[in-house]
């Protein structure tokens, strides 16, 4: 809670008060209007009362009504602006900070919870500020008016009011917390729900060539029966809501008028009970007014537990430490493109082993070096030290001589271009896609290196044809090398592929290496890859296995020493 | 509109006595709350001649005891007609949620390669939840609102015409300017969806494609990015949370006006002393007046709730209404006495998933029992089609495919499918445990049936290293790899045991070396059966009996091995680009 109120500056405090101000007018309003009808029914219990003594009050009350609206209007309007204004900057905050953090944030959040927390959550914390002002000025203020003006009068009907606003809130409070746990299990229910039509959809083949149909209904039913029922439980006993609220809010005024009835018998002289009589009126009233304020609030302070764990779970994000900061190194670094790890390890936060032990090598300027081994062995985690996307735990990684951690973190990146192992695109043209870092402008050449330029140039509006979300409208093939072309279209001394050509078919693969050494001569190139056509060539392939170097050589010297690497090539090329 | 109220109705009719008895209950209810003001009128009244004259205390009793009997009984009829109702929408729901599931198995697989997974899942879940509610909460309201109305306005006219009246006309003046309001505030809140779904995908994109942002110092750019989109949607919910929020406020004054009005018109009609309007009138009328605005926003309330409503109705109704798969009534020689073969032969068959974009021009082979037959080729070449073409996951454009010499249009799909195990090229598994997901429909599975797949397949030791062994649930906390998930799919091909295998890029998330380990099981699992195999890599097949070189949806070369490198064509090229000499 602490941080939204942080994020309200002082101008907006301003439309704060205004807000808060219009409301307690409008508490206000709301309580007058009895009270003119108390006046009028006095003058009309008097026969002699001429019309034009009345026309003045009535006219009051109409004034009334018209200055409620413009509360009522111009509060909301003010409201809006604050929560809407909230909402943006807690946006802002929130993804920024994510922005910021390392991927080992990322992943200790995971993406799906940091999006709900980026997006959903705020909506919610908006919806919320937008009640706020409502609940905290509009109905304590009802309430505490009414009570003031109604204890002048009499006791016993502040006490019904009262004591059946304290009914209502018991019973709402009672209601919603015993049916809290099964509207857990419906949440979980409908997730379980999404979950089985979802493996339906996207596996109807499988379904099909299993003539799995009965299978796949019973896994269905499973879900959709518990479903069923649990929602008949909760919601037939929510449904007592809304007639129970009718009940108490009709009783009060029954209470008042019989308890009215006997104080009027007590009394002897005529105008007292007159002015009893219309006492009475007023409170009848205002137990209406009171009531349905009080609902109103309970109603929306059902909500607040939810929004603390939304405004828990977006806090969460903004206070959250960054792990990768930018080094102090100060001195001008020499553009030398070696690379060296000493002695590194490296494990996944939470995770039980080490993906990488005691990890050595070094690489001087100009050479490919290729990384192999089995799916899972850490070739990939290797290859995300060297831009510091994941921190070493233990050992140094040196780049052009100088340890990465010491590096400005925008300078080290600007000399690696880097290809991920997932083909990640973004919605935009296919321009915006390749030229991404935004400092060069030769689309041409980095797709022809790509291998990228046929297939981009076919399209009808060539690189500024649109990339759809995720890059759905490539090929995976395509868009792998679109992600190369981005790389490649950095002049960087280092590039990073991170088992980049998997999807390539097997001529395309070649040239585009071809392509890549002729270009970029003096680059150091890492290649993570899987087959072994693809590093044949390398000036030094390292062979990993379980996180650890298990041979280290060119092709021919592996083919010799190295047995895991005899078993992936034997295995590739069938030569048993 | 009506068509769909139709469609409705008719998924409502076996429930029909239990709504009828739940309108029933609800009109009863109604009935409390119109004779309420008049007894607050009777009661009124009585005090207030009670103070001129002695009070007639036993009247009062009697009559706020009888108020207090209709608000409770009417609350309890309310309540027990919300129960029925709940039952009979939920009941519905159900219905509708089974039916569509089973929808899906009949529906031609085109229908899901144009449409978005997301899309047609948010019919069996958002569009039915959706449907239920509107029917939960709408169905008794419309009626007794209706009722409610219609009695009210008459006990008005009976008890003041001019009153009646004026309370009429300014709850429905006030009712138009909330449903102007309404119209106005509808782009509003289309412009807030919209632009709060770009932000979101925009989040989506950026989170990620995180270690790309930071490889690229990109983070200034996507932030301002996000920023713009984020600038546009503050402007845009601002405007519709301040709309919106306006009706509230309006109708409260449109209530305190009303309350005015009356309040004016009466004292003018009671001080010139006009028949029959007492202080008790005015009171009757003013809680008239509320009732009167609260059923008219009911009523506008379950016009904008039915939008939406018929809007899931429409689409659910339209998934279960779409064309299903033609399925053969009486399939000829379904003779199971007849031993399976496992001849397949296509014959210059002819397909494209889209009308008028032919991929498969003329295809045709024949392929003899117990065969091993690889596929390669180009992405796109059309190699996983003609497996979908044979196991009739789609109808052909022209020719034939004959499985035992049999027509397979003239075979049921069922027993088609029991013939052919097949490992697609997408992985799926489901969240259950490794056991059923491997056994999955197989029946009559024994526990060493299970251990020899297991094993057969790679699998024994790495399920053995999982927490609950084959017990444990597969899901995203489990950490299966890809390759092990593809194992299983393999080892439920495994275990169904069909005379013809496919086998469509099965090992292309197994790393190489795993895949040497299976490659001896599948050799096994192959040997005596007609099996496909399309791969990427050409080591797998080399010992294929026969190989189809496909490019742009024929078949471009066949052979052996031997017999293609010989000819020096694509496969040769394709076999020697991947001992590529020259980095």
């Amino acid at each position: 809670m602490k941080n939204i109120f942080r994020q309200i500056k002082a101008r907006e405090y301003i439309w704060l008060v205004i807000a808060l101000v219009l409301i307690a007018c409008q508490a206000r309003l709301d309580l007058l209007f009895p009270e003119y009808i108390k006046n009028i029914t006095l003058l009309l219990q008097n026969n002699n009362t001429p019309f034009s003594a009345i026309v003045p009050l009535c006219l009051a009350m109409l004034a009334c009504a018209g200055a409620n609206l413009l509360c009522g209007v111009g509060s909301v309007y003010f409201t809006a602006k604050l929560a809407s204004i909230i909402a943006k900057r807690l946006r802002t905050r929130t993804f920024d900070k994510v922005i910021d953090f390392s991927l080992k944030e990322v992943n200790e959040f995971t993406v799906p919870s940091l999006l709900t927390r980026c997006t959903l959550d705020i909506t919610q914390i908006q919806m919320f500020i937008s009640m706020l002002p409502m609940i905290i000025i509009r109905a304590p203020l009802t309430g505490i008016l009414a009570v003031i003006n109604l204890s002048k009068q009499n006791y016993i009907w502040t006490g019904v009011i009262a004591s059946i606003v304290l009914i209502i809130i018991i019973f709402v409070i009672f209601l919603i917390t015993s049916l809290t746990p099964r509207m857990k299990i419906v949440n979980k229910l409908t997730d379980k729900l999404n979950q089985v039509s979802f493996e339906h959809i996207s596996g109807i083949r499988v379904i099909h060539a299993y003539n799995a149909y009965d299978y796949q209904a019973k896994r269905f039913n499973d879900v959709n029966a518990p479903l069923t029922d649990t929602n008949i439980y909760v919601n037939s006993r929510m449904s007592a809501m809304y007639p129970v609220l009718t009940f108490f809010q009709s009783i009060p005024g029954i209470i008042i008028y019989v308890t009215g009835a006997y104080m009027i018998m007590s009394l002897a002289d005529s105008s007292a009970k007159l002015a009893l009589f219309s006492d009475m009126l007023v409170a009848f009233f205002y137990s209406g007014i009171v009531i349905n304020a009080f609902m109103i609030i309970t109603l929306m302070l059902i909500q607040l537990p939810r929004l603390l764990v939304c405004s828990g779970r977006v806090n969460e994000v903004i206070n959250s430490p960054v792990s990768i900061q930018d080094g102090n190194y100060s001195g001008e670094i020499a553009k030398s493109g070696t690379i060296e790890f000493n002695h590194v390890s490296f494990k996944y936060p939470g995770a039980g082993a080490n993906s990488l032990d005691d990890i050595s090598f070094s690489v001087s300027r100009g050479q490919t070096v290729a990384f192999i081994g089995p799916t899972g062995c850490g070739k990939s985690s290797l290859l995300n030290l060297i831009p510091r996307l994941y921190d070493a735990s233990e050992g140094r990684i040196l780049v052009d001589g100088v340890d990465v951690k010491d590096f400005n973190l925008a300078d080290l990146r600007s000399r690696i271009g880097y290809v991920p192992q997932k083909n990640i695109l973004f919605t935009g043209t296919i321009a915006d896609n390749i030229n991404f870092s935004g400092n060069n402008n030769n689309l041409e050449r980095a797709s022809e290196i790509a291998q990228a330029k046929d297939f981009i140039e076919a399209r009808p509006d060539s690189y500024n044809s649109q990339v759809e979300h995720g890059g759905g409208n490539f090929s995976g093939g395509q868009r792998q090398r679109l992600t190369i072309a981005r790389a490649v279209s950095k002049s960087a001394e280092i590039y990073l592929f991170d088992d980049s050509f998997s999807a390539l078919d097997l001529v395309t693969d070649k040239k585009l290496r071809q392509a890549l050494r002729e270009e970029f001569q003096d680059a150091t190139i890492l290649i993570a890859a899987q087959r072994i056509s693809t590093i044949i060539n390398a000036d030094k392939i390292i062979v990993i296995d379980k996180g650890r170097i298990v041979g280290e050589g060119t092709h021919s010297e592996l083919m010799q020493s190295c047995p895991l690497y005899q078993e992936i090539a034997k295995s590739q090329t069938g030569q048993d | 509109m009506l068509r769909l109220i139709a469609k409705i109705y008719s998924r409502l009719k076996i429930y029909s006595a239990k709504i009828f008895i739940s309108l029933i209950l609800a009109l009863i209810g109604t009935i409390a709350s119109i004779v309420l003001p008049q007894l607050v009128k009777l009661i009124t009244d009585e005090i207030a001649s009670g103070i001129s004259k002695p009070m007639n205390i036993n009247q009062v009793l009697y009559y706020s005891g009888l108020a207090v009997i209709f608000l409770a009984g009417g609350s309890l009829l309310t309540f027990i007609q919300n129960i029925m109702l709940v039952h009979v929408s939920q009941l519905m729901g159900r219905d509708l949620r089974t039916e569509i599931n089973a929808k899906l198995d009949r529906i031609p697989l085109s229908y899901f390669d144009t449409r978005q997974t997301g899309d047609i899942m948010s019919r069996i879940t958002t569009d039915i939840d959706i449907m239920v509610n509107a029917l939960t909460n709408n169905l008794s309201a419309i009626v007794t609102s209706i009722v409610v109305l219609i009695c009210a306005s008459c006990i008005m006219l009976y008890m003041n015409v001019i009153l009646a009246l004026v309370t009429v006309i300014t709850s429905i003046i006030f009712l138009n300017i909330n449903k102007f309001l309404m119209g106005r505030s509808q782009p509003y809140f289309i412009k807030q969806q919209m632009l709060l779904g770009k932000v979101n995908s925009l989040a989506e994109e950026a989170f990620n494609g995180h270690s790309v942002i930071k490889a690229f110092n990109n983070e200034d750019r996507i932030k301002a990015l996000f920023e713009a989109g984020n600038d546009e949607l503050y402007e845009s919910s601002r405007l519709s949370q301040f709309v919106s929020g306006i009706m509230q406020p309006i109708m409260t004054a449109g209530g305190l006006i009303a309350q005015f009005l009356i309040v004016f018109v009466t004292s003018n009609l009671i001080l010139s002393k006009s028949e029959g309007v007492t202080l008790g009138v005015m009171v009757a009328f003013m809680t008239y007046s509320n009732i009167f605005s609260q059923m008219l926003i009911n009523i506008s309330q379950f016009i904008s709730f039915l939008q939406p409503a018929m809007a899931s109705a429409e689409r659910i109704f339209e998934l279960l209404e779409e064309p299903e798969i033609s399925e053969i009534t009486s399939p000829e020689k379904e003779n199971n006495n007849n031993k399976i073969m496992g001849d397949v032969k296509f014959s210059h068959v002819k397909f494209g998933y889209v009308p008028g974009q032919i991929i498969i021009h003329d295809f045709s082979a024949d392929i003899k029992s117990g065969q091993k037959v690889a596929i390669v080729g180009p992405t796109g070449a059309g190699k996983s089609t003609m497996m979908n073409l044979l196991m009739r996951f789609y109808d052909l454009n022209d020719g034939k495919i004959y499985f035992d010499g049999v027509d397979i249009s003239t075979i049921s799909r069922e027993r088609l499918h029991d013939f052919i195990g097949l490992v697609p090229q997408d992985i799926w598994t489901f969240e259950g445990s490794v056991k059923d997901n491997i056994i999955y429909s197989s029946k009559n599975i024994s526990d060493q049936n299970l251990n020899d797949v297991l094993k057969a397949s790679g699998l024994d030791y790495s399920v053995k290293a999982l927490p609950e062994g084959v017990d444990t649930i597969i899901n995203d906390i489990s950490s299966l790899s890809s390759g092990q998930k593809q194992l299983i799919t393999i080892a439920r091909a495994m275990i169904k045991n069909s005379p013809v295998l496919i086998l469509d890029e099965a090992t292309s998330n197994v790393d190489t070396r795993t895949e040497k380990i299976i490659q001896s099981a599948l050799d096994n699992l192959m040997k005596g059966r007609t099996s496909f195999v399309i791969a990427h890599r050409l080591s797998t097949i080399k010992n294929a009996d026969l190989i189809l070189v496909m490019n742009n949806g024929d078949v471009c070369e066949a052979g052996t091995h031997d017999e293609l490198l010989a000819k020096n064509g694509l496969y040769a090229d394709l076999y020697n680009s991947q001992f590529a000499q020259n980095f």
